[in-house]
């Protein structure tokens, strides 16, 4: 179902540059607590590194919690803008243009807040920079066996390849702004912009450009999360780690997690600015039927990790997941990683009513990544709770103070430097909306009119 | 530095012009009706070339007999194989349904034929089943054992199941081609003037139209969850509980994929001969393998990637069990098998189709396409007759012996040139029997394409109904 | 001026029958290692640092029930799952048999010990702390380890290495004996025995084929070069392993 509306271009530059021309009272108020618990953030990182890890809820054998955990969430959701924007735009789905900017932005700054969490956890955090192959003064180059030297590598190569994707992508738009502002906003721009005139060399450059990123990020992306995974699963050490699907399964899960994101951001770009005529019924729509597809597929190889891992009737495994499934309180999240993760929002999902009420998937794509959040830590810390048969040095987890602080300072960061991106810059791409309309058309069949698209070779 | 030949206009040039509706129905019922011996040639020859393959099954059968499972790995093989290429094109051509691919269009019909393969598959696996042990006290995914007190639990795992679960495949790919196919019999019907008493019933009235794109949705889903299903219990059931030790949860997705790209590459296939031995020329064209040639790229490349995510965590955890696995599977007694399945599946059709100037070819991705099924047989060789070939006893932790690689004798070789020759003898058949274009389809979609003009140039213009 | 010393490969043998978890091991190790002390705060919060540890289980019914000992320390696996995981090199086997954990190198992953199955490896909190004037019985031969380290069993390489330098010194060969690291020294029951197996005049290789002998945790293929040998126990059945 097609609502077409055709603006005239001013009025799509009026409207999307809105929210860097006007400043409401409520976007100071949001910013300061934002900025608020940020700060407090900073400061519990602060003392971690003053007094040692000790001040985390993390002991022997739990030595990976909730700073993994979040880490492996933002990885996840740093997968929306691939999903969305690289591969929509390469398989040409017209309903992509009002999200790609946000799935993008998505993309890097969770790209870069995940970077840290490797900071928060680490022992000595000063040395964060030792995995990479800097330097030979010790002797020695970093082990390049180590999946945790793949990881770095990895995230930057991606997190480079996502800014250079959603700085290419805004070029026209700085553009835009440059010729609207003056003064010091106009040198700004000017600056970014790079010389933008909008020939028709450029414009062909700048697609083209976005088509090689597209196509050269996709690799990119499922090897990420894919070494994300093997952090664990090269384990032989840990309980129901050592297994073969962890990296394709980590890789869908963070597409889910993440498409949910976007959806998320979405609507409250269209509550906040009111962009109705952008963000519409139908881009909802198409959203949530590529989600009930991904939701499904995680949900088979869920399926399948959870056979396998039961396959060899091994008693720690089986002693393992009881823990997951049966014990406080790994039961109650077990409880909300499934029924909030799939059980009741796909089937919600199922129903065209659903799927066009802007509350509805309000809720069910945050109940998405709650589920999913609970998920990853269901996936760490009851592994390393019951590592092995040595049942005498088995544990248990309890986050302190230290850990909640950083996890909910990453999300405030991630809210922060998305509204300082949307003073700047505009969350909506202005020519992805005007090539949209370029490219509209219609046909007569018989008696009837069909919308249609206009197909470039 | 940007060439002319990258200008919208150039590009343009190499896309025939569309045809209207009326003119592709009667080109087609003209090629349809007319006799076309050199095609009667070509089904003898293959109808021959299978059944020696099924002759070489009855020879094996009655002089081996259904004691050894040794015996039978190639079977295993060829079944594995057809169910990843024939049996996996309804799902490829349903998924391109799904999106809304129009390069689906001149294809649809001879990919949902192949579904009758799979009903020659589904007898294949019915013998294998003899082979197979009952799933009590070894390990499967139906847990029957005695260590967690569940033997008996669920009644005949895992035959009883295995056969419902791929004759719901097989039921459901049936029932797609034939609602796809009911709407062109009674055309066909009509233009040859013939009053056949079967589909008096199709009358192509709105509602009737609605009720069989309802049809086609809804029997798509379940082919959907049916196919993979089904290809999840063959691999676990018939190849993985076959070796004590083998404990792979990617093993499952990686013979899916493994099927998604052998029936991509069948697809092409088909769509190549349709076009050069059909003379489609107008209806098929470099637009159709350029839009094909990415999705088998993006297949070759996950092909590597599920093969090398079971690799790296057997390798890397430098488990004795995992070890010796690695040997049966891979780089042991059938590591041959596997240096050409990796090549063919991945490596050279990766070559091939990384180059777009290749990928725009009308030859380019038939070649890659080649390669691969070529591959796909290798890579099922090695993992069946490998399994197949395990002598431990199922009750076991782990392989105490690595088997000595079992090389085709006379009757394996009957098998596998029967099964490569099945699926064309089908599709031959098929050609022969009944309209082999979607021909609703192809007017559907020729009927949504229009050239308009735009600004200084001519564009092609797709109705998006939906 | 320091010898080319021959070929060495250390092994340790742990008798469970004559354990009698008296814990005198892990305190011998505690002291000599500059191990901070263990307080009951500690051990609820599941820190305690132990490079050796008595592992308890109680097996049967009141008044029939027995308790069974197993120390368990690093056990110098020959394919160390630690090792390959580490990014920075900090954990290496070096020529001798050993899984050494270099300090100064350790960034404090953690990864090891997640891939240790054996529980051997242990992470530095806090910056150590000792009582009022108990840093007077730290040993100078041992790196006091700050926050953010992973440390482990060494085999007590402070004083193999000091053996081999007195060796040298004197311009003779290591004997079997020379070299007891602190668990080995201080065991009342004689439980433990450290020696070079590729000595063939060694306690220690007289020993290794022993009927009783087994490793842990063998189905993981790490080659431990610690052993252990069978509790003598006429009641024993042996249970179905399910690997």
């Amino acid at each position: 179902m097609q609502e077409r509306v055709f603006l005239p271009n001013k009025q799509i530059n009026d409207d999307l540059l809105k929210g860097s021309f006007e400043t409401p009272w409520w976007y100071l108020a949001w910013m300061a607590l934002f900025a608020a618990l940020t700060a407090w953030g900073v400061f519990a990182f602060g003392y971690a590194i003053n007094k040692g890890l000790g001040v985390t809820g993390l002991n022997r054998p739990i030595m990976w919690g909730f700073f993994l955990t979040d880490f492996i969430f933002w990885v996840g959701i740093s997968h929306a803008g691939v999903m969305l924007s690289a591969i929509l735009r390469l398989a040409k789905a017209e309903w992509r243009r009002p999200a790609t900017r946000a799935a993008e932005l998505l993309t890097v700054l969770s790209l870069m807040v995940s970077a840290l969490h490797p900071i928060f956890h680490l022992g000595r955090p000063w040395r964060f920079y030792w995995p990479f192959p800097y330097d030979f003064s010790r002797g020695i180059w970093p082990d390049v066996r180590s999946p945790l030297v793949w990881d770095p590598h990895a995230i930057f190569t991606y997190l480079i390849g996502s800014t250079l994707f959603v700085i290419i992508a805004l070029i026209p738009d700085i553009a835009v702004l440059r010729d609207k502002t003056k003064g010091v906003a106009k040198v700004f721009y000017g600056a970014l912009a790079m010389g933008w005139r909008g020939t028709p060399r450029q414009w062909k450059i700048q697609i083209v450009a976005g088509f090689l990123l597209s196509g050269l990020l996709l690799p990119v992306f499922v090897s990420v999360h894919s070494i994300v995974a093997w952090d664990f699963a090269v384990n032989i050490g840990t309980e129901g780690w050592h297994v073969t699907i962890f990296a394709p399964y980590f890789v869908i899960g963070a597409v889910h997690s993440g498409v949910s994101g976007v959806v998320t951001m979405l609507i409250l770009l269209k509550w906040m600015f009111k962009w109705d005529d952008y963000i519409r019924q139908e881009h909802l729509e198409s959203l949530a039927k590529l989600l009930i597809v991904i939701a499904t597929v995680w949900f088979y190889f869920f399926f399948l990790e959870f056979i396998f891992a039961l396959y060899n009737l091994e008693d720690q495994e089986i002693a393992l997941r009881e823990l997951q499934a049966f014990t406080w309180p790994y039961n109650l999240i077990a409880f909300v990683f499934l029924f909030f993760g799939y059980l009741i929002p796909v089937p919600l999902w199922l129903f065209r009513r659903v799927r066009r009420n802007w509350v509805a998937m309000f809720i069910t794509s945050i109940m998405v990544n709650i589920g999913m959040w609970c998920e990853r830590f269901l996936i760490i810390v009851p592994g390393l709770a019951r590592k092995t048969n040595f049942n005498f040095s088995w544990g248990s987890y309890t986050p302190s103070w230290v850990e909640i602080s950083i996890v909910v300072a990453c999300f405030s960061l991630i809210f922060l430097l998305i509204m300082t991106f949307a003073k700047v810059f505009p969350l909506i791409p202005l020519f992805d909306i005007k090539e949209g309309q370029t490219l509209s058309d219609e046909i007569q069949i018989g008696k009837r009119t069909v919308p249609a698209l206009r197909v470039e070779e | 530095m940007l060439r002319r030949r990258h200008t919208i206009s150039s590009t343009h040039h190499s896309h025939p012009p569309v045809v209207p509706a009326n003119e592709f129905v009667a080109d087609f019922m003209a090629w349809h009706t007319k006799p076309k011996p050199s095609l009667n040639k070509a089904i003898i020859a293959f109808g021959l070339l299978t059944s020696l393959g099924l002759i070489g099954i009855l020879i094996k059968l009655f002089t081996v007999g259904l004691e050894n499972r040794s015996d039978w790995g190639y079977l295993a093989a060829i079944t594995a194989f057809l169910l990843s290429t024939a049996g996996c094109t309804p799902f490829v051509v349903l998924g391109l349904r799904m999106i809304k691919a129009h390069w689906r269009r001149p294809i649809a019909r001879i990919a949902e034929s192949y579904s009758l393969v799979t009903v020659v598959t589904f007898s294949f696996i019915l013998l294998l089943l003899f082979l197979i042990p009952s799933s009590q006290n070894r390990r499967t995914i139906w847990f029957q054992n005695d260590h967690v007190g569940t033997v008996g639990a669920i009644p005949f795992t895992p035959h009883l199941y295995v056969i419902i679960g791929i004759l719901a495949m097989v039921l459901a790919g049936l029932g797609l081609w034939w609602t796809s196919l009911r709407p062109d019999i009674r055309l066909v019907n009509n233009l040859k003037k013939a009053d056949k008493p079967t589909n008096k019933s199709w009358v192509g009235s709105l509602k009737q139209w609605r009720v069989q794109n309802k049809g086609l949705a809804f029997l798509g889903a379940f082919f959907f969850m049916t196919f993979i299903w089904a290809i999840t219990l063959y691999c676990i059931d018939l190849c993985m509980s076959l070796v004590p030790g083998w404990r792979d949860a990617i093993f499952p997705v990686y013979q899916t994929l493994s099927g998604i790209q052998g029936g991509l590459a069948t697809v092409i296939l088909s769509m190549y001969v349709l076009r050069r031995f059909g003379g489609f020329e107008k209806y098929i064209f470099m637009e159709h393998f350029w839009a094909a040639s990415k999705p088998l790229l993006a297949t070759c490349l996950l092909w590597f990637y599920f093969w090398f995510c079971a690799f790296i965590i057997f390798w890397y955890g430098r488990m004795p069990i995992e070890q010796d696995l690695l040997q049966l599977i891979m780089f042991g007694p059938y590591n041959i098998a596997f240096y050409i399945a990796f090549s063919c599946c991945f490596l050279l059709p990766f070559l091939i189709l990384l180059w777009n100037t290749v990928r725009k070819t009308v030859w380019g991705p038939p070649v890659a396409s080649a390669l691969i099924i070529v591959g796909c047989f290798f890579d099922k060789l090695r993992l069946y007759v490998s399994s197949y070939s395990v002598q431990d006893d199922l009750a076991l932790h782990a392989i105490t012996e690595i088997p000595a690689t079992i090389l085709p004798n006379i009757t394996d070789i009957l098998i596998i040139m029967g099964g490569f020759s099945l699926p064309i003898f089908i599709m031959l058949l098929c050609t022969r029997l009944f309209p082999i274009m979607s021909v609703w389809e192809m007017t559907e979609g020729l009927r949504l394409t229009k050239m308009t003009k735009f600004l200084r140039t001519e564009l092609r213009v797709l109705g998006k109904p939906e | 001026m320091v010898q080319t010393p021959k070929a060495k490969k250390w092994k340790m043998i742990i008798d469970i029958d004559k354990c009698t978890g008296c814990q005198a091991c892990v305190l011998a190790c505690q002291a000599e290692n500059n191990i901070p002390f263990n307080t009951d705060a500690l051990f609820n919060q599941s820190r305690a640092s132990e490079w050796i540890r008595i592992e308890r289980y109680w097996e049967g019914e009141f008044p029939d029930v027995k308790a069974k000992f197993m120390p368990v320390l690093c056990q110098h696996c020959n394919n160390a799952p630690c090792e390959p995981v580490c990014p920075v090199y900090a954990a290496y086997h070096n020529d001798q048999g050993m899984n050494v954990q270099v300090y100064n190198r350790c960034i404090g992953t953690r990864f090891c010990q997640n891939n240790c199955p054996y529980h051997a490896r242990f992470f530095n909190w806090f910056e150590p702390y000792w009582p009022e004037g108990m840093e007077n019985q730290l040993n100078p031969d041992v790196t006091v380890r700050s926050r953010g380290i992973m440390e482990k069993c060494t085999f007590c390489v402070q004083r193999i290495r000091r053996a081999e330098i007195d060796a040298d010194i004197e311009g003779r060969a290591n004997v079997d004996g020379d070299v007891n690291p602190a668990c080995v020294q201080s065991c009342p029951s004689n439980a433990l025995l450290f020696g070079d197996s590729l000595d063939p005049d060694s306690r220690i290789s007289k020993k290794l084929d022993d009927a009783r002998k087994h490793t842990l945790l063998d189905h993981l293929g790490t080659e431990p070069n610690v052993i252990y040998l069978k509790k003598v126990d006429e009641e024993y059945v042996e249970k179905e392993a399910h690997h």
